[in-house]
């Protein structure tokens, strides 16, 4: 064969893998460079709890980039046991409560409950609480004690929840400028697409319904809300 | 022998797309482990760099294998080697690719 014939097929072979690697796990959208408007008066936190390695060097791989590009200021835990870091994240979350006009928090641990460490405190702080989601499986119902502690939206997953997949697609939408209502919703649909594959590639192994019905996530609250909107 | 060594240059692509697990698992290891050595504030630098090499390497030693196999050598021996060792490499590759993209918030 020539070699400028060569070469051709050699870089075609090369953009057709990367173009069907990005069909089957890109989820459509463009990071397109631009940062919703009010990025100084918004802060993150995000704690991950005490799982295997790989899972943390996963989740803070994932997750660090689109909090410090999209945040003023984001503060990242990872815990090495069962209540790990406590002092630290309050002391976070109290200074970014103060300091900004809306914090959300990413709990990204197994079924929890941070909102005890939260409740701690006070009151006229926390009304600056904006988003909480939360990973955890069967920490829907967490969801009315966040919003009465002064949370705006609550995002959780009903049962034993196969989250990350939902929250790689939520947290894109999110931080992309989504109202949460459609972000959910989307990433909902998405995740749902994905375990579909799954349950084809393992010839039905795995039962994507299942999966679907654990982890399903629903909001509570204001669920029109978009990163750059500021609830008083 | 030197006139087959870029019989090689496919399978050892292939070979190359056992390092990228390695690496992740000892950054991993190195940094959240039972008895951690790297500092959190590095790991994320650390990877991407490592994400990036390796997402690069798998692409171009796809494409140069696949080039040389289908210059040198008769179309009977190069197909099975590009389908076998190429084009695993090629994807394998854009799989850190994209990974890093996403990781960058580019894509």
């Amino acid at each position: 064969m020539n070699n400028r014939y060569a070469a051709a097929v050699a870089t075609g072979l090369a953009l057709a893998s990367f173009a069907l690697v990005y069909t089957f796990l890109g989820d459509g959208i463009l990071q397109d460079g631009a940062v919703p408007e009010g990025r100084e008066h918004r802060a993150a936190l995000a704690i991950r709890d005490d799982v295997t390695p790989f899972q943390k060097w996963g989740t803070m791989l994932f997750t660090l980039r689109y909090l410090t590009r999209h945040y003023d200021h984001a503060w990242y835990f990872t815990q090495s046991r069962k209540g790990d870091k406590k002092e630290a994240f309050l002391a976070a979350l109290d200074h970014a409560l103060r300091r900004y006009r809306a914090v959300d928090l990413f709990l990204l641990a197994h079924t929890n409950q941070y909102v005890d460490w939260v409740k701690s405190l006070p009151d006229d702080h926390r009304r600056r609480l904006r988003l909480v989601y939360n990973t955890g499986c069967h920490n829907l119902p967490q969801g009315r004690h966040w919003l009465d502690l002064g949370a705006k939206i609550y995002v959780g997953h009903p049962g034993e929840s196969t989250s990350p997949v939902f929250y790689f697609y939520f947290l894109r939408r999110w931080t992309h400028g989504d109202s949460i209502r459609k972000a959910v919703e989307e990433s909902n649909i998405l995740a749902w697409r994905k375990f579909r594959q799954v349950e084809a590639a393992t010839f039905g192994r795995l039962n994507a319904e299942s999966f679907v019905r654990e982890s399903w996530a629903s909001c509570r609250g204001d669920n029109h809300l978009r990163v750059e909107d500021f609830p008083e | 022998m030197r006139a087959y060594w870029h019989l090689a240059l496919a399978p050892v692509a292939l070979l190359l797309q056992l390092a990228p697990p390695i690496f992740i698992r000892a950054v991993a290891a190195m940094a959240y482990g039972a008895q951690p050595f790297l500092d959190e504030y590095h790991v994320w630098p650390l990877s991407i760099l490592g994400i990036a090499f390796w997402g690069i390497t798998g692409l171009l030693l796809g494409t140069v294998s696949a080039y040389l196999l289908l210059t040198r050598s008769r179309l009977r021996v190069a197909v099975p080697l590009i389908l076998c060792c190429s084009i695993p490499s090629l994807i394998g590759g854009s799989v850190y690719l994209l990974a890093l993209f996403t990781f960058l918030a580019i894509v």
